[in-house]
């Protein structure tokens, strides 16, 4: 008798795969690298010194200080704008053929459109929090999550397992615990952790327009602006950089998860 | 012939006029002075379609030339490998910012910085369009038949390689969209970005929805050219 296809069966070989994905492996490294060096900023030889009774923060230091604002909301709403996008995408997918095809395409139009510019006009007429501004972001990036969401599950539920399983009369309920949901990870995980650098990418695009993050919280998009105010290329070039390479990384692990997640 | 271009438009016309109907409309509702508002609209949105518009087309001509030339040959072709793989850490923003802070102020500029990210897409997409178009089947037979190389490659490769450069034009006009509110921006250039961004900060929401409908409506306009000439580069594409 043939064995269902499990949970255990598909998750090795596709960790295998992602880290045999050197971008992935980079990325994850550099991102490692990036979150202790967030952690331990404040304790940096020469990073923050006392000159005449004020504090004076190094560049590294302040970049890295400054990151802690935009990696923090990103998180936050990388992770509502995934959660957002995948119940989307189930939704299509419960719901009636008819539904289902009006709830896609309605993302994928939503998906085509400048989303981003949406934040800015939303952020200058409603002049919102942080969780609003998290709320914005995520609502702007969930279409793209669920129409990648849809696709991946879409080809989950034509896999021949999950027929077999069925023919082979498994009841609905066990099919889905056993078979669907343990192997329904890597698609979601490829649809939305992409969520992540977008929603850094839009914290910083609206910080550097003056329309993101309020203060105190700081960001990248925020430094960049001052040095761009003070026409200072060396003040922008610290968060530039350190935006530039967690972006680089970021995407570097979104195609790694995706690779991980195609068998084929 | 003429029914592909005819799909495409018809497609994107009703929505793109529908956005800037419900600008205009919220500009005349909202705004005192809406009539200059909207000439000066009107120049701000020629002035964003030229410039996006020529920002892609310059960055994602250049983008393929390289991302092929990194595909076909190994040692000089570094360039093109390095554009490609540049591309995730260099959104338009963020070029926009660090040219303004050097103090780049010409417009000439601004093309420069949103045609770069259009330059890494196409090369990374023509670098990989053409890996896997030299080990397709069609090439091959080719290959087989005894046609020579440089013809297998001018007739059979880069043909085929062109095909997801054309594919990826729509999200490099989405992203050359989005940028062009900072490059407008931060190099003072009056465009529907600039638009946008002035009235959002100084929260005069006719003026902003306005701005919002414009830049919509161009990022359809452009998406639709670029369907036409994904269709045009790949005639598997045309889905009249």
């Amino acid at each position: 008798m043939q064995q269902p296809h499990h949970a255990s069966d598909g998750h090795h070989p596709a960790l295998h795969r992602m880290t045999a994905h050197w971008p992935a492996r980079a990325g994850l490294l550099v991102l490692t690298g990036l979150f202790l060096a967030l952690v331990a900023a404040p304790l940096m030889e020469g990073g923050v010194s006392r000159e005449g009774g004020r504090l004076v923060i190094g560049p590294v230091v302040a970049g890295l200080l400054q990151g802690r604002g935009s990696l923090s909301f990103a998180l936050l709403a990388g992770a509502l704008g995934a959660a957002l996008g995948a119940g989307w995408a189930v939704l299509a997918l419960t719901l009636g053929p008819r539904e289902g095809r009006a709830l896609r395409t309605l993302a994928e139009r939503l998906a085509a459109a400048p989303l981003p510019l949406v934040v800015l006009a939303a952020m200058g007429l409603l002049r919102p929090g942080v969780w609003l501004f998290a709320l914005t972001v995520a609502l702007a990036i969930a279409p793209a999550v669920a129409v990648a969401a849809h696709e991946g599950l879409g080809t989950l539920l034509r896999r021949e397992f999950l027929t077999a399983a069925r023919a082979g009369g498994v009841p609905e309920r066990t099919v889905a615990a056993r078979h669907l949901l343990p192997n329904a990870i890597w698609p979601l995980a490829a649809a939305g952790w992409p969520a992540l650098p977008r929603a850094l990418a839009i914290e910083c695009f609206a910080s550097l327009l003056g329309l993101g993050v309020p203060r105190p919280v700081g960001s990248w998009g925020t430094a960049i602006a001052r040095a761009v105010a003070e026409a200072d290329p060396l003040a922008a070039a610290v968060p530039a950089l350190l935006l530039a390479v967690t972006l680089a990384a970021l995407w570097a692990v979104a195609d790694g998860i995706r690779a991980a997640g195609d068998p084929g | 012939m003429t029914g592909f271009p005819l799909s495409v438009f018809s497609r994107a016309a009703p929505s793109a006029l529908a956005l800037l109907a419900a600008g205009t409309a919220a500009a005349i509702l909202l705004e005192s002075g809406w009539a200059d508002l909207l000439s000066d609209a009107a120049a701000a949105a020629a002035v964003t379609l030229a410039l996006t518009g020529g920002a892609v087309l310059a960055g994602s001509a250049a983008g393929t030339l390289f991302g092929l030339a990194g595909a076909w040959m190994p040692v000089a072709g570094w360039p093109g490998r390095w554009l490609g793989a540049a591309g995730p850490a260099l959104p338009g923003f963020l070029l926009a910012g660090l040219a303004a802070s050097a103090g780049a102020g010409a417009p000439v500029w601004g093309i420069a910085v949103l045609a770069v990210p259009a330059a890494c897409q196409a090369a990374r997409l023509g670098w990989r369009g053409l890996a896997l178009a030299a080990g397709s089947p069609g090439v091959r037979t080719a290959e087989g038949l005894g046609l020579g190389p440089q013809a297998v490659m001018r007739r059979h490769v880069v043909p085929l390689a062109l095909g997801p450069v054309g594919a990826g034009l729509g999200t490099t006009v989405l992203a050359a969209v989005t940028s062009c509110a900072a490059v407008e921006t931060l190099f003072r250039i009056p465009g529907a970005g600039a638009l946008l961004v002035d009235s959002a900060r100084r929260g005069q929401a006719g003026a902003t929805l306005l701005a919002l409908g414009i830049l919509c409506a161009v990022a359809l306009l452009l998406r639709a050219i670029a369907t036409l000439l994904h269709g045009w580069l790949d005639p598997r594409a045309r889905t009249v």
